[in-house]
C-alpha cells in the first residue's frame, strides 16, 4: 500500500477474493500453522468441519464469539480463551459483527498494549498483519465488513458505537461461498440486502467523491435490483445468492472509500433497542433520502445512480425488499414508538462519524424530526 | 660573542640568572618578550594571522598573562611552517624525541642557537660552577651513532659546550638495549679519582632520566655494582619522569639509588626540566626540590581546560615565556606538563625567580570514539598512540546487576552463567509482544526519571524513542524475514504450504560495551532480549553504572496483556547480568568461551582483544567495530532559502549529537562548489547553526586533553586557514581545501572542505567508513550511494539523521544474527 501525499481517489481491496459455489476450498491455499476460526453461535458442525478440513494449519482452534456487537470486554474474553495460542491466521466466519470481532482480536494480538483512546483515533493504530492474516467468509449479503477498513465495537459503558479504523483491517482473503447462505432465513437475508443497498446509495451520494468506488456502487445497486425478485423466489439458488454476495461486496468497497451517511448514523442508534442493523437502515433509508433529495445536487446524483443501475427509484427497491423479505414497514411493528428516546437517538446520530459524510448538513432537530416520523 | 640585538634580553643575560628580583626583572622581561613578539608578528605570516584573530598587539604594559599562547603541540603539527626568519637563516630543524608520540619541530637560526647556548651556560654555571668540568655522558656517542640517538643528540651537543672533556659510556646492544661500558667507565673514574685537583676533575655525569635508569642505574643497583666517584661529582639528568612514574620510581628513590651506585650525594643530583619548544631554557631543581625561573624566563600555571591563569599553589598546565626563540614564534608556549607555583619569594637556596614544581603530565585526549583509532591507523600514522586507561585488574569481578540488584564481587562467573542459562527456557516462552510492551513501558520511565537527566546528553531520549513498540516491531519485522511472529512459532516460509520456519534464540549473548557511547550498548541488549536470549553485559569502566541503573527500572515494571498474560520486569531481569572486570582479567576468556553470541562495541584494540578470546565454533559474532563517518553536500542542495537553512541546521545536529563521539558522527563535510553559496559560506553558516545546536543539545564536560586538541586545531586554522568557534570549547568549524578526510578531533570540531564534484569524495570511502550523510539528488544520488556501498560504506542516511541508530547498522541486521533459523517440512 503506498503512502499518499494527500487525499485522492484510490481503491483498496482484499488481497485475494474468491467466489462461487465450492470456493471454500481456496482455504487450502492459505499457508498457516496455527489457525483460529471465529464464528457466531449458529455455526453448524458440518460447516465447521468443512472449514477445518480445508485449512492447511497443523493446529486449529475454534472459538465462538458472544452474540451482539463486540465490546472490548468480549474481545478480551476471546483473547483469554486463546490461552497462549498464537494464531498466524484468523478465519472469521459470520456477519459483520463476527468479522469486526476478528479484526479486533487480530489488533490485540499484534499490538496488545494499545490503549483504548488510541484505537478511537482513525488510522492511529500501528501497522498490523505482520503476525496474523485475516480470512473473511461472510455469511450474509450485506455488511461488507470483509472489505472494510473499520471494525465497530460498542462502548459497554455508554452504549456508543466506536469505529476502529485502519486499512490493515481489510481482509487478506475474502471467500464468497454462496452455499453457506442457502439456509439463512429470508428476513435476515432481506435485512442484509437493505444494508448493502444503503451502503451503495449513501456511498454514492457521500461528500467524499471517488469515481472508482462509485462505479462499484452503481453495479451493486443494479445487481441487487435484478437479483432480489429471483432470490425471494428461490432462496437456495446459489447463483442468485452469489449475485447478492457480490453486490454486497461491491457496496462494502464503495462505503469503505466514500463513507456512508445519516441513515447509518441513525441506524447505529437503534442497536440499544435491539433492532438489527439491516432493519434499522430499512426504517430510515426512505426518510433520509427524502431529506437529502431536497438538495438539487443530491437529487441529481441519485438520478444518475438510478439511471446507471437501470432502476426506477431506490425507495421503490427498498419497499420491494421489505415486502418480499417480510421486513417491518415501521417501528411500531418492532417496539412501541414511545420506548424510543428521540433526543438520545438524535444526539447520538448527530455525533456519529457517518453524519460527516452525509451530503446535506443535518442538525439535531433534523434528526429528531426523522425519528419522530418513524 | 656579539651583543644580542634584543637589548633587553642582552641586559638580562648580563646577570646571574637567579639574582634579579621580580620588580627589576619583569619590566625588562616584558620588553624583551614584546620585542620578540613584534618580530614574530612581522616575520611570520601564520603567527601574524593568529595574533590578528585574537586582536593582539604587542605592548610592554600588558601583563604576562595577556600574551598570546601557543600550545607545544602546534609545533608537532605545523612546526615546519612556523618560521620567523628567512629560510636561508635556518641552521637546523630541531625535532623533539617524540617519546610521547608526534615529534615537535622547531627551526633554529644562529641568533636562537646563540641565545640557547648562553642561557644554558648561565644556568649550568649556577649549579656546577663557572669552570668547565669533565662530562661523563651515560649515553652513546652522538657523533658515532647520530642516527641512533635522534633528538637526544642535540641535547648532548648543547651540554658539550660546557664540558672540559667528554666521554661516552653506553654502547648499543641488541634491539633497543644499551650497555654500560663498565671497563671504560671504571678507567675514567680511576683517572678522575687520582687527579690531584679534585675540584677541577670531579666529573659531571649526564644522562636522560629514563635511559639512565633503565640501562645503568637499575641494572647496576640490582647487580650490586658500585662506583666510588670522587667527592664533588655531580649527576645532571633531563627528560622527565613519566616512564619512571609508571614503574613507580619517584625522585627520592631514584636519588637514593644514584647515591648508592655512584656515591653522588642528592645535593649534587640535578634533575633538569626543559622541552624542545623552548630549547635552552633549563630548570634544575634547587636543593629544596624547587625549580626557579631565571631572569630571562617566567612560568604561568593555567587551567588545562579554560586556560585561565590559576592562583599560586593550584595545579595546572605550565606555560613558559622566554625571549630566546627568535627564528620561530615560541615566545609563549603552553606545555602538556602539569605543575604549580610554590613560591615567589627568594628561596632558602638563595635564588630569586618564581619557584615551581612539575607534578605530572596532562592526560591525552580521552579516546572515546572508535573513529579515533581508525583515524590513527588509517589517516594519520604519526598521531599519538593512546592507550585507554583502565583500572588495574583486580582478582574479582564486580557484579553490578544480577537477579535485579548489585551483588558482591565474585572470583568466578560459573554460577552466574548457570543462573542465566537456567532462565533461558522461561524467556523462550515469553510472548514477543509482551517483551515489546514491557520494554516500551520501561523506556518511558527512563525519560520520566529525573535521575537520568544526565544521560539525556548521551542519547537517552533517542534510545527511549527507539524502544517504542512501534519502532521495535518495525525493526523486528524487517530483521526476521518479514515477521516478528517467527519468534513465537513456525510460520509458512514465503507462503509455502510445505515449508515453515521459526526463529529460536541462540542462548547466551555476551556484550562488551565500549566507553565512547556507552548507551549504545542498550541497542544491542534490547534486540537480544527481544530475540529471547539471556544476556551477560560487560560494561566499561568509565560508565559502569549507567546500564545497571537503566535496567533496574525493569525491577518494578509490569505489563498485563489483554489476554491476561502478565510479564514482570523483575522476572526479565533474572535473564540479564551486568558485570565489570579489569583489563586482561581471565573472566574475559570465560564469558567468551561460554557465549553463543558475542556482541562487542568499540575501538580496534577492544575488538581485537575480544577476537583473540576463545569461542564456540558455533558462536555468532556481532562486532560494531571502529568506523568513522563524513558528510557530502551536493551543489543542488545549495540553493538559498529555507531548505538550505534546514539542511545546515541538520548538518549541525549531526555534528553535535553524542558530542561527535559516535562512529556515525561526521568529522568532515565535503561541500560541492558551484552552488548558490560557496563551501566557505556554508562553513560560516554552519558555525551559526552549531551555536544554536549547542543551545538545543547540551554538551558534556570536556577533558583537559580534548581541550588542548580543540585549541590546537583552532590555532592551527587561525594561522593557516579559516575557522569559527564558540567562546568556550562548545564547538569549532574549520575550513580548508585539503582533499582528504579530516583527522577526527571530536568534541564538536567539524571541518568543511570544498570539492568540485561530490563523486571525487568516493575515493575516501573504504571499509573503515560507516556513515555518509548524503545530500545529493537524482541520478548522482544513486550512483554515489551504489559506488560508496561497493567501496565499503554502510549507511547513507539523510543529513540530520546520521546518528539515529537504525537497522541495518554497520552492515548488520543484528536481530537476524541473534537467532537461529530452523525449518519444518519442505523444501
Amino acid at each position: 500500500m503506498i503512502k499518499l501525499p494527500g487525499p485522492m481517489p484510490r481503491l483498496l481491496l482484499p488481497m485475494d477474493t474468491l467466489c462461487g459455489a465450492g470456493s471454500i476450498v481456496a482455504l487450502r491455499g492459505v499457508a498457516c500453522s496455527q489457525a483460529l476460526i471465529l464464528s457466531g453461535r449458529n455455526l453448524s458442525n458440518e460447516l465447521l468441519a468443512t472449514i477445518q478440513n480445508n485449512l492447511p494449519a497443523e493446529n486449529v482452534l475454534h472459538l465462538v464469539r458472544q452474540s451482539g456487537e463486540p465490546t472490548l470486554g468480549t474481545v478480551h474474553d476471546l483473547l483469554v480463551k486463546l490461552d497462549g495460542f498464537t494464531p498466524d491466521c484468523i478465519v472469521a466466519l459470520g456477519g459483520g459483527s463476527t468479522i469486526d470481532t476478528a479484526k479486533l482480536v487480530l489488533m490485540y494480538l499484534e499490538v496488545p498494549e494499545i490503549d483504548p483512546e488510541t484505537i478511537k483515533k482513525p488510522f492511529a493504530i500501528p501497522p498490523l498483519k505482520k503476525r496474523t492474516k485475516l480470512v473473511a467468509i461472510p455469511t450474509n449479503a450485506g455488511s461488507g465488513a470483509e472489505a472494510s477498513s473499520a471494525a465497530v465495537y460498542t462502548d459497554a459503558r455508554t452504549g456508543a458505537k466506536v469505529p476502529v479504523v485502519t486499512h490493515d483491517f481489510i481482509s487478506d482473503v475474502t471467500i464468497l461461498e454462496p452455499r453457506f447462505l442457502q439456509d439463512i432465513p429470508k428476513t435476515i437475508m432481506a435485512a442484509s440486502i437493505i444494508d448493502a443497498l444503503t451502503h451503495a446509495v449513501e456511498a454514492y451520494i457521500s461528500l467524499v467523491s471517488n469515481p472508482l468506488a462509485e462505479s462499484l456502487a452503481e453495479k451493486a445497486v443494479q445487481m441487487i435490483a435484478t437479483s432480489v425478485p429471483a432470490y425471494f423466489k428461490d432462496t437456495s439458488n446459489v447463483e442468485t445468492i452469489l449475485q447478492l454476495q457480490i453486490s454486497a461486496y461491491f457496496a462494502g468497497i464503495a462505503q469503505n472509500h466514500c463513507g456512508v451517511g445519516s441513515c447509518h448514523s441513525l441506524a447505529h442508534q437503534m442497536d440499544r433497542y435491539g433492532i438489527g442493523h439491516g432493519i434499522a437502515n430499512s426504517l430510515f433509508l426512505d426518510s433520509v433520502l427524502e431529506f437529502n433529495q431536497r438538495d438539487p445536487s443530491v437529487k441529481a446524483r441519485l438520478e444518475k445512480l438510478t439511471h446507471a443501475a437501470q432502476v426506477e427509484s431506490i425507495q421503490e427497491m427498498a419497499r420491494e425488499i421489505r415486502s418480499l423479505g417480510d421486513l417491518p414497514n415501521g417501528i411500531a411493528q418492532i417496539i412501541p414508538q414511545t420506548e424510543i428516546d428521540i433526543e438520545l437517538v438524535a444526539e447520538g446520530a448527530l455525533v456519529d462519524i457517518c453524519t460527516r459524510f452525509n451530503p446535506r448538513k443535518m442538525a439535531r432537530d433534523d434528526f429528531m424530526r426523522l425519528v419522530e416520523a418513524l | 660573542m656579539s651583543e644580542d640585538r634584543n637589548l633587553f634580553l642582552a641586559d638580562l643575560f648580563q646577570r646571574s640568572p637567579y639574582e634579579t628580583e621580580d620588580s627589576e626583572k619583569l619590566p625588562l622581561l616584558k620588553k624583551a618578550l614584546n620585542m620578540e613578539l613584534e618580530h614574530h608578528i612581522l616575520s611570520s605570516d601564520p603567527f601574524r594571522r593568529f595574533c590578528e584573530r585574537r586582536n593582539f598587539q604587542p605592548d610592554p604594559s600588558l601583563d604576562l598573562e595577556d600574551l598570546p599562547i601557543l600550545p607545544v603541540n602546534v609545533f608537532k603539527d605545523i612546526g615546519q611552517e612556523l618560521r620567523s626568519v628567512a629560510k636561508e637563516e635556518v641552521r637546523i630543524s630541531l625535532q623533539s624525541s617524540a617519546t610521547s608520540g608526534r615529534p615537535s619541530t622547531v627551526l633554529i637560526d644562529r641568533i636562537t642557537s646563540r641565545r640557547q647556548t648562553k642561557a644554558l651556560s648561565l644556568v649550568l654555571a649556577d649549579i656546577l660552577g663557572k669552570k668547565r668540568r669533565p662530562f661523563m655522558f651515560l649515553d652513546v656517542n652522538p657523533r658515532k651513532y647520530s642516527g641512533y640517538l635522534g633528538a637526544r643528540a642535540a641535547a648532548i651537543l648543547g651540554f658539550l659546550n660546557h664540558a672540559s672533556d667528554a666521554e661516552y659510556f653506553l654502547l648499543p646492544g641488541p634491539g633497543d638495549l644499551l650497555e654500560l661500558d663498565r671497563q671504560a667507565f671504571e678507567d675514567a673514574n680511576a683517572r678522575y679519582s687520582e687527579s690531584s685537583d679534585q675540584k677541577v676533575s670531579a666529573p659531571v655525569l649526564f644522562g636522560f632520566t629514563y635511559v639512565l635508569y633503565q640501562h645503568v642505574i637499575e641494572p647496576m643497583f640490582r647487580e650490586n655494582i658500585r662506583f666510588a666517584l670522587p667527592a664533588g661529582s655531580a649527576l645532571v639528568h633531563i627528560g622527565g619522569w613519566k616512564k619512571l612514574k609508571d614503574m613507580r620510581v619517584d625522585q627520592a628513590r631514584f636519588n637514593e639509588m644514584v647515591t648508592q651506585v655512584f656515591n653522588i650525594q642528592p645535593s649534587n643530583i640535578f634533575d633538569i626540566y626543559g622541552f624542545t619548544e623552548q630549547m635552552g631554557m633549563n630548570y634544575p631543581d634547587c636543593i629544596f626540590g624547587i625549580k626557579h625561573t631565571p631572569s630571562f624566563g617566567e612560568v604561568i600555571v593555567r587551567d588545562p581546560i579554560t586556560w585561565e591563569a590559576l592562583p599560586d599553589g593550584e595545579e595546572g598546565a605550565l606555560q613558559f615565556l622566554s625571549p630566546l626563540p627568535h627564528s620561530y614564534p615560541g615566545t609563549s608556549v603552553l606545555t602538556d606538563d602539569l605543575g604549580k607555583v610554590v613560591s615567589r619569594q627568594k628561596c632558602q637556596c638563595g635564588r630569586y625567580g618564581t619557584g615551581f614544581i612539575v607534578t605530572g603530565r596532562l592526560a591525552e585526549a580521552e579516546i572515546r570514539g572508535c573513529g579515533d583509532i581508525m583515524a590513527e591507523t588509517v589517516m594519520a600514522p604519526s598521531r599519538t598512540t593512546i592507550v585507554r586507561k583502565e583500572p588495574s585488574s583486580s582478582d574479582q569481578v564486580d557484579v553490578l546487576l544480577h537477579n535485579g540488584c548489585q551483588q558482591p564481587p565474585v572470583n568466578d562467573l560459573t554460577s552466574i552463567l548457570a543462573d542465566l542459562r537456567n532462565r533461558q527456557q522461561w524467556l523462550s516462552n515469553v510472548p514477543f509482544e509482551a517483551l515489546i510492551a514491557l520494554i516500551g513501558a520501561v523506556a518511558n520511565r527512563w525519560l520520566e526519571n529525573e535521575d537520568f537527566i544526565a544521560y539525556r546528553k548521551q542519547g537517552l531520549a533517542f534510545l527511549s524513542q527507539w524502544c517504542s513498540p512501534l519502532n521495535l516491531r518495525a525493526m523486528a519485522d524487517l530483521s526476521l524475514v518479514g515477521s516478528r511472529a517467527h519468534l513465537d512459532g513456525f510460520l509458512p516460509s514465503d507462503h509455502s504450504l510445505r515449508k515453515k520456519i521459526i526463529a529460536v534464540p541462540r542462548g547466551l549473548t555476551v556484550h562488551w560495551v565500549s566507553g565512547n557511547v556507552p548507551l549504545i550498548g542498550m541497542f544491542a541488549l534490547v534486540q537480544s532480549i527481544l530475540t529471547k536470549n539471556v544476556n551477560l553485559v560487560k560494561v566499561p569502566a568509565e560508565e559502569r553504572d549507567m546500564l545497571p541503573l537503566l535496567l533496574k527500572e525493569f525491577q518494578n515494571a509490569e505489563v498485563v496483556l489483554p489476554s491476561g498474560y502478565n510479564l514482570k520486569g523483575g522476572d526479565l531481569l533474572k535473564t540479564i547480568a551486568v558485570i565489570y572486570f579489569g583489563k586482561d582479567h581471565p573472566a574475559g576468556h570465560q564469558i567468551s568461551a561460554e557465549a553463543d553470541v558475542r556482541v562487542a562495541w568499540g575501538g580496534r584494540e577492544a575488538i581485537e582483544s575480544i577476537t583473540s578470546y576463545p569461542k564456540k565454533y558455533s558462536a555468532e559474532d556481532i562486532f560494531f567495530g571502529p568506523k568513522f563517518s563524513f558528510m557530502v553536500i551536493g551543489r543542488e542542495y545549495l540553493v538559498e532559502g529555507p531548505n538550505l537553512t534546514r539542511l545546515i541546521r541538520h548538518a549541525a545536529t549531526d555534528s553535535s549529537v553524542f558530542d561527535q563521539y559516535a562512529c556515525s558522527s561526521p568529522h568532515t563535510i565535503f561541500v560541492e562548489t558551484g552552488g548558490a553559496i560557496t563551501p566557505k559560506q556554508f562553513a560560516e553558516s554552519l558555525s551559526v547553526e552549531m551555536e544554536k545546536a549547542f543551545q538545543r543539545i547540551p554538551k558534556a564536560d570536556v577533558d583537559a586533553g580534548t581541550a588542548l586538541e580543540v585549541n590546537l586545531r583552532r590555532i592551527k586554522y587561525d594561522m593557516l586557514h579559516d575557522g569559527w568557534h564558540s567562546e568556550g570549547l562548545a564547538w569549532t568549524v574549520l575550513y580548508d581545501d585539503e582533499d582528504a578526510l579530516a583527522v577526527p578531533c571530536f568534541s564538536r570540531v567539524i571541518t568543511v572542505r570544498p570539492v568540485d564534484d561530490v563523486i571525487q569524495t568516493l575515493k575516501h570511502v573504504t571499509g573503515a567508513i560507516q556513515t555518509i550523510g548524503l545530500a545529493v539528488k537524482g541520478e548522482r544520488r544513486l550512483e554515489y550511494a551504489r559506488e560508496a556501498a561497493m567501496r565499503g560504506a554502510e549507511r547513507l542516511p539523510d543529513i540530520g539523521k546520521m546518528s539515529l541508530f537504525d537497522t541495518p547498522w554497520d552492515g548488520i541486521v543484528p536481530m537476524h544474527r541473534l537467532v537461529r533459523w530452523v525449518s519444518l517440512g519442505g523444501p
